[in-house]
Order: C-alpha cells, then structure tokens, then sequence
C-alpha cells in the first residue's frame, strides 16, 4: 500500500516538475484555443528560389550568397495570443541552419532572428514567449536557411527540401510540453562557445534546464520515500542511488543523442572525405583562398620578413593569419598598441576585406611612401581597389 | 599522408616506452589493473616522452620530428624494459585479485552485467567523439589561434622559431623569431602535436587532433586500472570511468579537440592516481611517477603551475612526520605571508601588485575586489549541460562519507588538495578581474574542467571499502610495505 502511494507521490511530483520546466500554468488550457495554420505553398521565397508542390513549398537553390528565405508577408498575428511556434520540414539538409524570421508593425524597418533546433522530419515546436522581440502585432513572418555557421562550408551547405507546413499556437499544455521536448531534446549545432559551456553556445531562449529537472526528480524520490518510509529505512539510501543513476544515464542519453546529431552534420560534409581533404575543407573557405593568394604572392620573401595585417574584423585577421602560416605575420593593431610607428622599413602590410588603406588619413599618411604590391587578381590598372586583399611594403619617408 | 605505418607507429611507440616506464616505475608489485594502467599510463608518460624527444633532437628540422625523435623514444623504452625486467627478475608474481572474494558472492551476476553495460556505454561515447575528432581541421577560436599556432608555423616552416613579445619581434627585425597573442603559452603540447603531424607526414588537423580522443582513453584506462588496485570493484571503477568520460565538456573538448585544459585536467588527474596508490601501498615508483607527471603541469599550460605548487604542499605535508607537520604548516604559513608582504612592497618575479590589482605576467593585470559571479558560477555547475549531475553529487559523497576524512590519512590529503585547487578558483573568480571569465560563460567551466579528474580521484577513496582503507592505512604505517596487505576485501 505505501509503495503505491509512494510511486503515484513520486510520478504526480515529476508531472508537476515537467509542467513547472515547461512554463505551463493552471490556467492554461489543455488544447490551443486559438491556431494559425499555414501551408507550405503560403511561403513565397524572397532569397533562393522554390515551388509550390501540391501544399508544400519545395525550395530548389540559395541565394548567391547561400541564404535562402521564404516569407509569409501578408500576415498579421498577435503576439501576446500566438506565441508557440510549430514547423515541420521534409528532407532538410544536416548542414543547413534553421532560424524563424519576423517584423513587427511598430519596428516594420527591423527583422528579428530566432535560431530553431535543426527541425529534422518531425514536427517541432518552439515557445516564442521568452523573445523579448515577439510583441506587438507580426506583420510578416518566415524561415531563413544558411550553411551552419563556422563548420559548413557555404558552398556545400544547401540541398533541396520542403517546408511542410507551420502553424501558431496560443498557449496550451500541448503546445508548451511539445516545445519542452523540442528544446530538450533538439539538435543544435557545435559553435565556438561550446569548449567553454554547453547550453549557452546558442543564443535562442532556452526552456528551463534538464539537468535542474532531472536533480529535482531524484530529490523528489528521496523526498517521498523519506516521508512515507521514515528517515532510517534501508531502502532510502538505494532509492537515491538508483534515481540518481537513471537522472545521470538520462542526461547522459539525451547528450548522446546531442551528439550523435553533431556527428551527422559533420559526416554530411566530411565523411566522404580523404584524409588531406577533410585538411583542406573549411567554413571560412573566402579567407583561406585569400591566404593562399598571399602566400603564393609574397613566396619570394625571406621567412623572416614582418607582416602586419588589418581586417574587417577580428575573427577574419586572426584567421588570414592562421591560414596564412609559415608566413611570419601579426595583428597590426596589436603591433600600433605596442611599439607605435616602429615598423620596420621593408615590412608588408597586408589589408583583407577592409578599405581602411584608402578611406582613412591616418594610413594614407603611414603608406605614403610604402609600395603598393598587386596581388596576381589586379595587375591592371587600378583594379586594384576593388580587391579584399591590398598589400604594401612600408617605407618611412625619406 | 595518412594513416600509414608511421603514423600507426606514433601511436604505438609512445605506448610502448610509456608502458615500459610505468612498469619499471612499478617494479614487481602487481595490483588488479596494472596491465589497464601500463596501457594507458603508459601512452600518456610516452606522449610527454616522445614531445621532449621531439623538442630536443629537432628543433632544427620540424618537419621530421618524428624521424629524428623515435629512435631516442625507442632507446628509452628499450632501457626501461630493460629495468623493468630486471626489477620483476626474481620476484614472485603475486597477482592479487582483490575481487575474488566478491565474486563468489551472489552479486556476481547483476555486477557483470552492469560492468559490460557500461563497457559498452563508455565504447560507444569514444566511438563518437573519437569520429567527431577525426573529420574535421581544428575549429574552435583558441585552438587554432594559440595552441595549434606554433606547432603549425614549426612544422610549415621547417624549424622551430622562438615566439617573442610583439615588441621584440618588431626591433629585431631580421631575426628569426614570431608572435603571436599566445607567444607565452607553454610548449609541450606544441610537440605532442609535432610529433604526431610529422608522423602523418604533413600538417594534417584531423590526424594530430586524434591525439586528444588518445588522452582520454588512455586516462580512462588508467584510472580503471588504479582504481582496481584501490580495491574498487570492477563495476564501480568502471562507473566512475563512465560518470566521467560522459561528463559533456569533456566530450566537447575531445570531439572539437585543440584546447590545452584536457590535457591539464588528465595530467593532473594521473599524477594524483599515482600518488594515492603511494599514500595507500608506499610504492615508491608511483610517488616517483606522480611527481614527474605533475611536473609536466606547467608546461601544458600557465595554470599548470598553481596545480602542481597546490600538489606539492599536500606531497610535503604527506612526507612530514605527524609531530612536526603542524609546527612546518605554521612556518609555512608565515613565510608564505612574508612573502606576499615582499611582493605587494617590490612585487615577485612574475607576479606585481599593481594600483587596485595584481599583474602577472604574460596573462594581464587582474583588478581585486569582490565580483558577484556566484549566479554565473551556480549556473555553470548545475543547470547548465557540461557536468550532468556531478556538482550535486560530490557533496553529497562528502556529507555522506565525511567519515572517512577522520579515518583515512588519503583522503584528508586529497581533500585538502582538492580544497587548494577550488579555493584558487574562489579566488580567482570571485576576488580579481577574472571574474569576468565566469561572467560571460568563458573561462569557468574549462578551469573547472581542469580539476575534475581530481575530485573523481577524491570519489574513489571515498568511495573504497571500509575495511580496506583500514588494512591498508594498517600496511603502510607499520611496514611500509611494497606490496598489497593480504587479501583485503
């Protein structure tokens, strides 16, 4: 008898337990009260190309720039009523990234991004609730696809798929326990930050954490069995033990099945593969073609020659530099912010994706009596402007 | 290039002069795990061999690394066969099964099936993250900014060129040094991944990365393997090999291999298995190859260095005789505060105290004050998915078997060092400028990371069998013996 009341105190704490993870309040109705549907065909591309295929949209290219976008434009949807996303594609590439796409009435200039679990072929769900942008009136809605940041090369990220359908939904037991599932157990890709923590290497809101859950689940059984048992019966050390075992070989499982999903994407473009393929097979494939250019160009230089480099961005310098090597170079900024206007004469500096070398006086002054090298794409003419790579050698003035 | 004779042979080789060493270290004694242990201590301390060989015979021909370091390796293994042959020459094999008692008991069968389950469960996560590992070039941002960056520029110019200061580098113009933001960062990783590019016979990221996947099986071994001759039985030593190579940062950071805090972590994590097995058996080798290892701390990474000081107070607090450990952790004390006092006056080598913080050299000047990261830190250690449940299970072993720490000599040590290596990661988190590592979800958890394998080394002693750690506290305070007390179970 007390066992009996012990496993339904236990399963009635981790119902409660799931609907607290899921954001669900009494209130809330078991079933949506409202819905929007929209079929596939209703999205019209706006960046690659797609046709309607009986309800679906099949979406046949990207974009020259590997995006692909399709768009409900004439939408209008509270946000405050709808606020659960549901989508389901069919055949969607491993190497593509999801993300839902949408204006607002009151900022109609700005579109707001949110990242979406790789959707797979089931049918996914995604609470919109906690995005602080989804307010207002929605005046357009979409989903835009690109190759997986900093792990897909662009070229190699996009295959044909369908978008099936999609729909809105008010609140519900339903809608949010799906969109609990969906965020628990979703693929999301590896980023950057995912050597430094895991769950916070997406910007997407996330549900309430697993693992809090699964530690609150164990303790709810310690709880129970100590209320019903008494805090000196034998079996309450073994209860704890094993709860806490199947919470650890749960996470551990849904983390297998985290990775499993990362392998796949990572299969979709290396596994096929020979060894000095997968070398030479980068995201960043842009910055290495030009670091090659540059190696190719300066092969004649001594290895001990100085070469300071300035790029768009930060992520792009220390990538030229890294794909550039053995050449001998450095950030110039950092180089500025430690020895000033030391550079040596007969130095290089190298500008990629950046056209500072011409725009700003201060390094029109510093390259005012450097040389400038053409790159083997502008020997003619001044071609030369147009090019993301731009190298001089400096010379002080005489 | 590829997975061709001689890449196989920079795998194997290390295993073999590694395994050699070990045993040699090792001596006759023969424990429950020892052969797990010779495999995958053994790779290890041949890893680290065979970068000093690299870094010693080629710095002139990095490219070849591998061709000028193996014979020294081969040399190397040969000699310690040699002793360890001789060592064992004479002696008699005492294979002491601790467990042959318990298996006869009824428990036989669930404990089985339980231990190839987990075999299986930890199989399959190498299976994953080892073909994770092996696809792609290096991909996250310090990996190949800093820690594959000099070994690249080694072996893709041919010969090894000192990083310098940015400065440096730009007054000595013609000379053949280079910088970077890392330039200070140590090197012996450097030349582990030498070794193994100049094996595969180009710089070839997927195959010297695998050398990540290679640490934590060897670790996982080798801590089954202690953990066996800590009297644990086979399913519980593999349960903690499980709880720990399912731990998902640590996943991460063999799957998307390139980061340094891995290799910290296992290094560190050896050198304390080595070391308890010396606190419980006084085997002398281990306390040779516990110092050793740790020794390689600092030059993994900068942080190294405060491990390997925290584990050389706990090793000089062990060596001390009762009587006299109070007396020296009192003048330790002092002097340690005398110090600090000389540092905030002139400053201390690497380390100045500057106006509002404290300047160490090569990482940066850290502000001092109190820095409320407590929720970053709550966050990062129990609701985020990097440790599953760990953080609410340790204390929870300490509360239930604080009993221990009045016992068990080893686990006030291990306690005592675990507590140093948390407290400098209070300190630096809660009390300096770093804080904003924790902050902005950066630095934490791979410092935590670091110190992991510590804490699963404190479990496991905490973990032992009561009566064992009384037999053998027994055996090592009245003889000092170099072989097991008889048959605890």
């Amino acid at each position: 008898m007390r066992r009996g009341v012990f496993a339904l105190a236990v399963l009635a704490s981790w119902m409660i337990l799931v609907l607290w993870a899921a954001g669900i309040e009494w209130s809330t109705p078991f079933s949506p009260a409202e819905q929007r549907e929209f079929r596939g065909s209703d999205f019209a591309p706006v960046f690659g190309t797609a046709q309607a295929d009986a309800e679906r949209l099949r979406v046949e290219s990207a974009s020259a720039d590997h995006t692909s976008l399709q768009s409900l434009r004439a939408v209008s949807v509270d946000a405050a009523d709808l606020s659960v996303l549901r989508y389901r594609f069919a055949n969607f590439p491993r190497t593509l990234e999801l993300s839902l796409v949408f204006r607002t009435a009151d900022e109609p200039n700005d579109v707001h991004t949110i990242a979406l679990p790789w959707p797979g072929n089931a049918t996914g769900t995604f609470d919109l609730g906690p995005v602080p942008a989804w307010r207002g009136r929605i005046v357009e809605l979409g989903f835009a696809q690109f190759p997986t940041a900093q792990l897909v090369p662009p070229s190699q990220g996009f295959k044909p798929f369908e978008i099936d359908d999609a729909s809105l939904w008010s609140p519900s037991w339903r809608g949010n326990l799906a969109a609990l599932v969906t965020d628990w157990f979703g693929a999301w890709p590896w980023t950057q930050r995912s050597v430094h923590a895991l769950g916070r290497d997406t910007e997407a809101p996330r549900a309430r954490p697993m693992v809090l859950c699964v530690a609150l689940a164990a303790g709810v059984v310690v709880i129970w069995a100590v209320i019903l048992f008494g805090r000196r019966d034998r079996r309450i050390p073994l209860y704890a033990a094993v709860s806490l075992a199947i919470g650890w070989l749960a996470l551990d499982l849904c983390w297998q099945s985290g990775l499993w999903d990362r392998l796949q994407t990572t299969r979709a473009v290396y596994a096929d593969l020979s060894w000095s393929e997968r070398q030479h097979t980068v995201a960043d494939t842009n910055i290495a073609e030009v670091a090659e250019e540059l190696r190719q160009m300066l092969r004649d230089e001594p290895p001990e020659r100085r070469i300071f480099v300035q790029a768009g961005s930060g992520y792009e310098l220390l990538r030229l530099i890294w794909h550039a090597l053995p050449l001998n170079a450095a950030s110039y900024v950092q180089a500025a912010f430690v020895a000033g206007s030391a550079i040596p004469d007969g130095s290089l500096i190298v500008f990629f994706d950046t056209d500072e070398w011409r725009t700003q006086g201060a390094w029109r002054r510093t390259l005012a009596h450097s040389e400038h090298l053409a790159t083997s794409a502008s020997i003619h003419g001044d071609s030369f402007e147009d090019d993301r790579l731009v190298v001089f050698r400096f010379h002080r003035g005489r | 290039m590829g997975v061709d004779f001689t890449y196989i042979a920079a795998w194997v080789l290390p295993l073999l002069t590694g395994s050699g060493v070990w045993i040699a270290l090792n001596g006759g004694v023969r424990r429950p795990g020892d052969a797990a242990i010779a495999v995958g201590a053994g790779w290890l301390i041949g890893a680290f061999v065979a970068a000093g060989c690299a870094r010693w015979s080629a710095p002139a021909d990095t490219a070849h690394a591998f061709a000028h370091a193996w014979p020294w390796v081969a040399v190397i293994g040969v000699i310690a066969w040699i002793v360890a042959i001789v060592r064992m020459r004479g002696k008699e094999f005492r294979i002491r099964w601790v467990e042959e008692r318990s298996v006869q008991t009824g428990r036989v069968r669930w404990t089985r099936v339980l231990w190839w389950i987990l075999l299986l469960l930890v199989i399959a996560r190498f299976l994953l993250i080892g073909d994770e590992a092996s696809m792609r070039p290096v991909f996250p941002w310090d990996a190949w900014s800093a820690w594959s960056m000099k070994p690249k520029a080694w072996f893709l110019a041919g010969r090894m060129e000192p990083y310098v200061p940015m400065a440096a580098w730009i007054s000595h113009a013609d000379a053949a040094v280079r910088t970077a933001g890392a330039w200070s960062y140590p090197e012996l990783l450097a030349w582990i991944q030498l070794w193994f590019a100049s094996a595969a016979g180009a710089w070839n990221e997927p195959l010297v990365d695998l050398a990540w996947s290679g640490a934590l099986c060897a670790f996982a071994l080798a801590a089954y393997g202690y953990w066996r001759a800590f009297a644990l039985p086979p399913w519980m030593a593999l349960g903690l090999v499980y709880a720990l190579v399912s731990l998902p940062l640590i996943d991460a950071h063999v799957a998307l291999a390139g980061y340094a805090d891995l290799w910290v972590a296992l290094t560190l994590g050896l050198a304390l298995l080595a070391w308890t097995r010396w606190l419980f058996f006084r085997e002398r080798g281990q306390w040779v190859l516990a110092l050793a290892t740790a020794l390689c701390l600092p030059a993994l990474k900068l942080e190294g260095t405060v491990w390997l000081l925290a584990f050389l107070v706990v090793v000089v607090l062990d060596l001390l005789p009762d009587q006299r450990r109070l007396r020296v952790m009192i003048a330790t004390g002092a002097l340690l505060a005398a110090v600090a006092f000389v540092a905030l006056l002139f400053g201390l080598g690497v380390v100045r105290f500057v106006k509002d913080g404290v300047e160490i050299a090569s990482l940066g000047t850290f502000g001092l004050g109190w820095h409320s990261v407590g929720g970053a830190m709550v966050a990062s250690l129990f609701t985020l998915p990097n440790w599953h449940l760990l953080w609410y299970l340790v204390p929870l072993l300490l509360i239930l078997r604080a009993r221990r720490f009045r016992d068990d000599r080893s686990a006030r040590l291990l306690g005592l060092l675990v507590l140093f290596d948390f407290a400098f990661l209070f300190v630096l988190f809660f009390l300096t400028g770093a804080g904003a590592w924790a902050e902005d979800f950066t630095s934490a958890n791979r410092l935590i990371l670091q110190v992991v394998p510590s804490v699963f080394v404190l479990a496991s002693v905490l973990l032992r069998d009561d009566a064992f750690a009384l037999a053998s506290r027994s055996v090592r305070d009245t003889t000092q013996a170099r072989v097991a007390p008889n048959a605890p179970a």
